[in-house]
């Protein structure tokens, strides 16, 4: 039940939103009593002149005021107090399940739509916990304490007043129906304008260079509007049955005032008994017209709770085993047997085996789109095989734990992704706690020393997010010194060096062969000088392994590899002229 | 450069000022006309409200006692409709209270989103995108209530307070002072508080703001994140950061929530005041030959409690203008974030390229002091093409940034066909430049979407002949979609190679004068992009081109080579003019062919 769901991420601060509630009860109470003492302090005190009790009488009443003031601050502080322990722990855990997401969940969820989630929808259930429960409550109370008293008066007439009830409820059954719809239409759209919003943020630069601003507002103006009409709609709807519930409880007055007053003629009441009902006339009315709100908000809340859920709940695809067979530290074996991948229809890789000892080289090559990054991937695990193993000290990686498993492998990435904080915490970014000699010796191997001496800041310069502002070279060569930080006993360098120049690529391959302990080291690249050195390499074309051998080996062999070192070459040899 | 990332709040200069709301003035007074109805209606309400108790105390006081029970009903139903009138006029005032609303959020929304498309990388490159996103999205949603329904609210309470005030007078002098005399420690406890509500209500927007970057960057880049087992660092930053803002949150609440018991409670002692005074003070005026005055009395407590209500409503509204400041002042400060890059007001369109390009006495520095280009001058013919080589750092991309304007220079000047480019318009410019960055950036939307980016124009066929230039047809057409296929931002699913051929596509569909590859082939494979070459030789017949690559094979075939070192052209002629020269060019190739020779060699 998305009620009990929402309450149980206040963990052990229930009590609080229980305190709260019993405290919203109390001020009830108080509050009722209040005007009894003034109802006696004017007919008892003033009016025969009695002042010895004046005094007295009005310090109760300043006491019943101050201790109503006071519950009810502690109502909303305490509400409120509970509801913050549920956002936090609730965006806590959506936050550890976002980092246990894998591709595939990435590629169907848009980062808008997820930010929204995070943060527009809790922010709904944050509503409903400390703003919508204890006003539930004060309406349940009020209609409670306006029942008894009008019962403990005259149980006819307060049948007649009470028969306006269910008709509220009708009207707010039917609100609840349709708002809900509503809202939720209103909030995809939110998703939308935030998916836009951040793919234009994100690709400012391609906007610039296309001269698309005027497309882009346009796309831009499509979803807002859209947005504006979908809230407006939403909110139109409350406007439809609002009215005929304030309508009903209006009524409450007049059956009052008709009824009451015809009943005081004909003597089935007292005027006094009339003028107690309608100063507690606000007992009814205030539940009545709190209820719409309430239907309102509540619908609000479970359109967002349904999808704060759908993320929480959402599957991970791959995860650790229950139980962990595989070691802590691995020596660097890798074998791949038979492995087949295939995304629905399409494959990716078919049958491919691989033998690496620990502390070789191995070097992948092949065309775009042949699925060279998805040997590694396959690797660390980001996606799993669809037939085959793939084994590291002949342990099937899906035995390992997770984090045990990615702690043991270097990685960079094609894609080189840095965040907005500074060149120190990207390079320790896998080793938080690693000295500054660390940072400085992995630069140094990965070329990286001298470019980030001249920043501005040097090492505690920020880089833009996802690197912005730095050549590909830079942000490839920050991304190498990170893997090397985490000096792990498998390095993974794919593509890692295609935007620096052949001199810097050489004097990193340098570096890296003179590390005092050696990686299991996998090399992805184009360029032949990237691979070369390698103990073995595999050529990878449309998901086979086509060829496979040392530098000499392929060159014998005559296919693929030696085609594109004759070509690379070639290209060169031409323009040396005579 | 003032750059920012998550755990940095942003910090505001400016002081809290009327100026915020003065500034929002421009986008409420579009909508004056409706205000002015909300304004007028509410007025209406207020006044038919006045009438209720009237009609109430009528039936009570006189057709009660006069056994009428006819004029009871009648009473009763005018009673009920005058109700209707006052729920109706409510009605149209909520209509277009959120229609206005909605209005001006959407206005302010565009206006922002409009302003962000002018600035330049800086901005961008200097603080996390999730920061930029809030503003747009969360900050403006967070003001439409204070700017429609607050200030009409505001201005109808004090129109309340001032009638009753009134009332009060009429009453007794004095008796209103008592009334009155609550009001100093209202304002002395606003005063009090003000600071710290203001402060607290900036920190919530800026730890807010915090951690919907440091969600945005998490998402981004999570795989990272895995790939360098970071998720329970990662975890407790993020935590630290939800702590952080439960903490302001929080404490903004405190203060905010006691501005009801603190004017609720002074409500309730003038109230026991008025008996006080009324019994040992102003006894005179209230205890008449012996008679308490209590229809007097109990006027006055009444008036006493509904000029406290205003008061109540007020501190709300007060409270509200406090966070809807707090918001505010970012979203103007997205706006007055100046457009360092802008068209001149008398800037003219340039005309159709020819092709010349032009640097005299280039001088750039990002940062004053630091130069990136040091006094830069070349010539370029139409149709020639050029490549950039040199070191990491040595202002390649500089050069081509400043081509197409994303950059003014700090100095000289760039023209192109003899047009000084700060003095036309960005837009005539970069509309005949096709530059392929380093970054690929893939929208989310089908392959075909992301290749007509570059001409929206185009017709299917045309994007597919685009691709088939740049080799990128094969493996469009053998995805599930093919030209259909979805792709998410980022391009997630396409390997780097591919997301550079469909940006190749893209701007090769732009039909550029002028063509800029940055390091735009790099992750392609050599016999991709060999294909590529012959593909486009074709189509760049007679255009300018720019490029940067770290394959030689890739440049040494365009007409001029320019060496780029610490800011200056060293070197520059065709390929066999620098490799006679023996230069730095002339190192560099046969540094590389020394290596491929090395292996070719080794697999003989």
């Amino acid at each position: 039940m998305s009620f009990k769901w929402a309450i149980d991420w206040m963990g052990k601060d229930r009590w609080r939103l229980l305190l709260s509630v019993i405290l919203d009860i109390i001020g009830v109470a108080l509050m009722t009593y209040e005007p009894y003492i003034f109802m006696d302090l004017v007919d008892e005190v003033i009016m025969p002149q009695q002042f010895d009790r004046f005094i007295p009488m009005l310090g109760l009443a300043l006491l019943v005021g101050g201790l109503f003031v006071i519950a009810r601050y502690f109502v909303n502080i305490l509400a409120e107090q509970a509801a913050q322990t549920a956002v936090y722990r609730l965006k806590s855990e959506l936050f550890d399940k976002l980092m246990k997401q894998t591709t595939g969940f990435y590629r169907q969820n848009k980062a808008g739509d997820i930010i929204n989630k995070c943060s527009g929808d809790v922010e709904m259930i944050n509503h409903f916990l400390c703003w919508v429960i204890p006003k539930s409550v004060e309406a349940v109370l009020m209609l409670v304490v306006a029942l008894i008293v009008f019962l403990s008066i005259n149980w006819q007439y307060t049948l007649v007043l009470f028969a306006i009830t269910p008709f509220t409820a009708i009207v707010a059954a039917k609100l609840s129906r349709t708002v809900r719809p509503a809202f939720q239409a209103a909030r995809e759209q939110l998703s939308q304008l935030n998916t836009v919003v951040q793919e234009n943020i994100s690709g400012n630069r391609v906007v610039k260079a296309f001269v698309r601003e005027d497309y882009e507002m346009e796309k831009f103006q499509k979803e807002n509007q859209e947005y504006k009409k979908r809230n407006i709609d939403a909110n139109l709807i409350w406007l439809k049955y609002g009215p005929i519930i304030d309508s009903l409880s209006s009524l409450i007055t007049v059956v009052n005032l008709t009824v009451g007053g015809v009943l005081v003629c004909t003597g089935s009441i007292t005027l006094g008994q009339l003028t107690l009902f309608l100063s507690l006339a606000w007992a009814l009315n205030e539940p009545m017209a709190l209820v719409g709100q309430i239907v309102n908000d509540t619908q609000r809340f479970l359109a967002s709770i349904d999808k704060v859920r759908e993320l929480y709940y959402s599957k991970v695809d791959i995860e650790s085993p229950a139980v962990n067979r595989a070691p802590e530290k691995v020596k660097g074996d890798i074998t791949l047997e038979d492995v087949t991948l295939r995304f629905g229809r399409t494959v990716v890789l078919d049958g491919v085996n691989m033998d690496i000892k620990a502390g070789q080289t191995i070097g992948i090559m092949g065309p775009t789109g042949s699925g060279k990054t998805m040997v590694v991937n396959l690797i660390s695990r980001f996606v799993d095989v669809t037939s085959g193993s793939v084994k590291i000290d002949g342990v099937d990686v899906r035995q390992y734990n997770l984090q045990t498993l990615r702690a043991n492998i270097g990685m960079t990435m094609q894609d080189v992704f840095l965040f907005s904080d500074t060149v120190e915490s990207n390079i320790v970014y896998g080793v938080p706690d690693a000295p500054m000699e660390t940072v400085i010796q992995a630069a140094k191997t990965a070329d990286a020393d001298s470019f980030i001496r001249e920043m501005p800041d040097g090492y505690d310069t920020i880089v833009g997010e996802r690197g912005t502002g730095l050549s590909g070279g830079q942000k490839q060569r920050i991304s190498l010194a990170r893997a090397l930080a985490k000096d792990a006993p498998i390095l993974v360098l794919d593509d890692t060096t295609s935007a620096v120049d052949m001199e810097t690529e050489q004097y990193i391959q340098e570096q890296l062969r003179a590390l005092p302990t050696k990686a299991t080291t996998i090399v992805i690249a184009q360029r032949v000088s990237s691979v070369m050195h390698a103990d073995r390499i595999y050529i990878l074309d449309g998901g086979k392994i086509t060829e496979e051998g040392t530098h000499n080996e392929l060159m014998a062999n005559k296919g693929y590899y030696y085609n594109t070192c004759m070509l690379q070459h070639g290209l060169l040899e031409e323009g040396v002229g005579d | 450069m003032a750059r920012n990332k998550y755990n940095i709040d942003e910090e505001l200069e400016a002081p809290f000022d009327w100026q915020q709301f003065k500034r929002s003035l421009v986008y409420i007074k579009r909508y004056k006309k409706e205000l002015g109805m909300m304004l007028f209606l509410s007025i209406a309400v207020s006044v038919l409200s006045l009438l209720t108790p009237k009609i109430q105390a009528y039936v009570i006081d006189e057709l009660i006692p006069g056994n009428l029970p006819g004029w009871i009903v009648a009473l009763g139903v005018i009673y009920f409709i005058v109700n209707i009138i006052i729920i109706l006029i409510n009605r149209m005032c909520s209509k277009i209270r959120i229609r206005t609303g909605q209005s001006i959020i959407t206005d302010m929304r565009t206006d922002v989103f409009e302003h962000l498309q002018k600035l330049s990388f800086d901005y961008y490159d200097s603080r996390p995108h999730g920061k930029i996103l809030t503003r747009v999205i969360n900050y403006v949603n967070n003001v439409a209530n204070f700017l429609t329904n607050g200030m009409i609210q505001a201005v109808l309470q004090l129109l309340n307070l001032i009638f009753i005030f009134f009332f009060m007078l009429t009453i007794s002098v004095k008796m209103t002072l008592v009334v009155l005399a609550g009001l100093p420690f209202f304002f002395i406890f606003i005063a009090i508080t003000k600071p710290k509500q203001r402060r607290f209500r900036q920190l919530r927007a800026n730890k807010q703001s915090n951690t919907t970057a440091y969600l945005a960057e998490n998402i981004n880049g999570a795989k990272v994140t895995q790939a360098f087992v970071r998720e329970e660092r990662n975890k407790g930053i993020f935590n630290g950061l939800l702590e952080e803002t439960r903490i302001y949150t929080l404490r903004a609440v405190y203060l905010a929530h006691g501005m009801w018991p603190i004017s609720t409670l002074l409500s309730r002692i003038v109230r026991m005041a008025i008996y006080i005074f009324a019994i040992y003070i102003f006894r005179d005026d209230f205890i008449i030959d012996g008679v308490v005055q209590i229809g007097a009395i109990t006027a006055m407590v009444s008036y006493s409690n509904r000029f406290w209500g205003p008061i109540q409503q007020l501190g709300n509204i007060y409270n509200q203008l406090l966070d809807t400041a707090a918001y505010l002042e970012r979203i103007f400060q997205v706006l007055d974030e100046p457009v360092t890059v802008d068209d001149l007001p008398d800037a003219k369109p340039l005309p159709p390229i020819k092709g010349a390009v032009s640097f005299k006495d280039v001088l750039f520095e990002y940062e004053k002091g630091t130069p990136v280009l040091k006094r830069v001058s070349f010539e370029v013919a139409p149709g020639e093409s050029i490549a950039l080589v040199g070191p990491t750092g040595a202002g390649k991309s500089t050069i081509i940034n400043l081509l197409s304007r994303f950059y003014n220079v700090t100095d000289g000047q760039v023209l192109i066909d003899e047009h000084d480019l700060s003095k036309v318009t960005l837009r005539s410019l970069r509309q005949q430049m096709g530059v392929m960055l380093q970054d690929t950036f893939i929208f989310s939307g089908t392959i075909m979407d992301n290749i007509r980016y570059g001409r929206l124009d185009a017709t299917d066929e045309e994007c597919i002949a685009a691709a088939k230039a740049v080799r990128a047809d094969e493996f469009i057409s053998q995805m599930e979609n093919g030209y259909y296929t979805e792709t998410n931002e980022r391009g997630e699913g396409l390997s780097a190679g591919q997301k550079q051929l469909i940006s190749f596509a893209r701007t090769l569909l732009s039909d550029p004068r002028i063509l800029i590859l940055d390091e735009a082939t790099s992750s392609i494979d050599t016999n991709t992009e060999r294909l590529v070459q012959e593909g486009i030789a074709a189509l760049l017949k007679g255009r300018t081109s720019f490029i940067v690559a770290h394959r030689l094979s890739t440049i040494k075939n365009c007409d001029r080579i320019m060496y780029i070192e610490s800011g200056n052209i060293v070197e520059s002629g065709n390929h066999e003019e620098l490799m006679k020269a023996q230069g730095l060019y002339y190192k560099l190739y046969m540094s590389q062919l020394g290596q491929l020779r090395e292996i070719e060699a080794r697999g003989a």
